[in-house]
């Protein structure tokens, strides 16, 4: 056998491995609902969408008839509003509708339906948690050298889980994040906030690490959450789906994809991370 | 099962086996599990001759079961200090729309190996080089599905194991 045909024969078990591309149609054309109630808020958000386009984001629905049905039985109908994002503030880039209910009652199921332009309905229910009054706390400054970030809180009745959320606050010296590599971000990016699912308590060490940077920036103001969450909040938002395991996101909603939980903020406090950023 | 012992130096088998396979997960759910193979044929045999051991083995089987990917959307994350939902790329993950768990299958899979190994001595150690080739006609069975439903043109991406893969060995006995 020739050199240039052992060569060959060795370069074409190596890259034996092919691909075969088959052409799909459409992706599956579902209604999208996201839908949480949130009772430190007089206004609820419902944004609906189809998916099955070139865009993963969707489509926004409009013309949609969506109501929520307080425990009382009385109906609540949501207009649909355009996006915070849109400039001009008319257009509705991602199907919103807002409904006014006043102050939500806890312990009780609320019900949700969605009924598109045709005749798609989707609908679900959701009971907002029983918690305790939110700790308010003032602000503080946090060095991250010797701090620890330390809160716990009652347990809430109705409570499957509680969100810590770490949220940088772009108006923090106009810069927001440091990566990895020393790159500084400006305003108009964010910092990757932090996200943990807990019980009762949470503790967060100054040096705590996350995206293989620091956790806390320095200079960088966070607003710390931590949140109560129903049952659909937690199964939607702590889960992902796997096609390879066959894992579907678990969705709270007959006749579409999405959620509709309740999240209820009961700790909140800003921290100031002592230093500055390099680069400033 | 159809056995052929050693006969004028040919030995060699004919297999069959149907098999069911189902579970039920946690949901009470019940799917044909990934391991499950509905039918299963093997046809092995060996030529030797003084001074050559020709093998071959020809197998075909159903498919493994997967699960269809229907199509993609954002989850975007609510954010409760702002009261709105997160539409950028740390708000927002994709998400995957499922068909039934496994309710498909890959295409039949076959596959022709073939060995050829010389038999030889030196002195009292037995030396046999020998060369094997798997999947000699280079049958593309998926070993994975990939869907890609973003951007203009969707398509579902199959990549097959080893086309064609040749193996080149000497065994030394002694």
């Amino acid at each position: 056998m020739s050199s240039r045909a052992t060569w060959a024969l060795l370069a074409l078990s190596l890259t034996g491995g092919c691909l075969d591309h088959t052409p799909l149609g459409p992706g599956a054309d579902v209604v999208l609902v996201q839908a949480v109630l949130n009772p430190t808020r007089s206004v609820q958000h419902i944004e609906v969408r189809r998916s099955g386009t070139d865009l993963t984001g969707g489509v926004p629905v409009h013309g949609a008839t969506v109501t929520l049905e307080a425990p009382d039985g009385a109906v609540h109908v949501a207009s649909e509003v355009p996006s915070p994002s849109d400039p001009q503030g008319t257009a509705n880039f991602v199907g919103r509708y807002d409904v006014a209910v006043g102050a939500l009652t806890v312990g009780q199921p609320y019900h949700l339906r969605v009924v598109t332009a045709d005749g798609t309905i989707a609908e679900g229910d959701a009971i907002v948690p029983a918690t305790p009054p939110p700790q308010l706390m003032t602000e503080r400054r946090f060095d991250p050298v010797k701090d620890t970030l330390r809160f716990a809180w009652p347990r809430a009745t109705g409570a499957r889980a509680y969100e810590v959320r770490l949220i940088p606050q772009p108006d923090s010296a106009g810069i927001v994040y440091t990566d990895p590599y020393g790159q500084v971000y400006y305003s108009g990016y964010t910092a990757p906030d932090f996200l943990a699912w807990v019980d009762t308590s949470v503790t967060i060490a100054g040096t705590a690490r996350h995206h293989n940077g620091p956790l806390f920036q320095p200079g960088v103001r966070y607003v710390v959450i931590v949140s109560a969450v129903d049952d659909h909040y937690y199964d939607y938002f702590a889960h992902e789906s796997d096609p390879y395991s066959a894992t579907p996101l678990p969705s709270s909603l007959r006749g579409g994809a999405g959620v509709f939980g309740a999240i209820v903020p009961i700790v909140w406090q800003s921290i100031v991370v002592e230093g500055s950023t390099p680069g400033l | 099962m159809v056995r052929q012992v050693e006969h004028n130096g040919f030995s060699g088998w004919l297999a069959y086996s149907f098999s069911l396979s189902r579970r039920t997960d946690a949901s009470g759910l019940s799917y044909i599990p990934a391991q499950d193979r509905r039918h299963e044929l093997n046809l092995v045999g060996s030529w030797r001759t003084s001074r050559y051991l020709f093998g071959a083995r020809f197998g075909v089987s159903t498919g493994t079961p997967y699960t269809r990917v229907d199509g993609v959307y954002d989850r975007q994350r609510y954010d409760p200090l702002l009261d709105d939902w997160e539409y950028s790329d740390h708000g927002a993950t994709r998400q995957y729309l499922l068909g039934p768990r496994n309710g498909e299958r890959y295409p039949l899979a076959h596959r022709l190996d073939l060995s050829l190994t010389r038999i030889g001595r030196d002195g009292t150690a037995r030396m046999t080089p020998y060369l094997s080739v798997a999947n000699v006609y280079g049958a593309m069975n998926p070993a994975i599905y990939t869907f890609d439903y973003v951007g203009t043109v969707h398509e579902r991406v199959g990549a097959s194991n080893f086309r064609f893969l040749p193996t080149f060995g000497i065994r030394y006995v002694f």
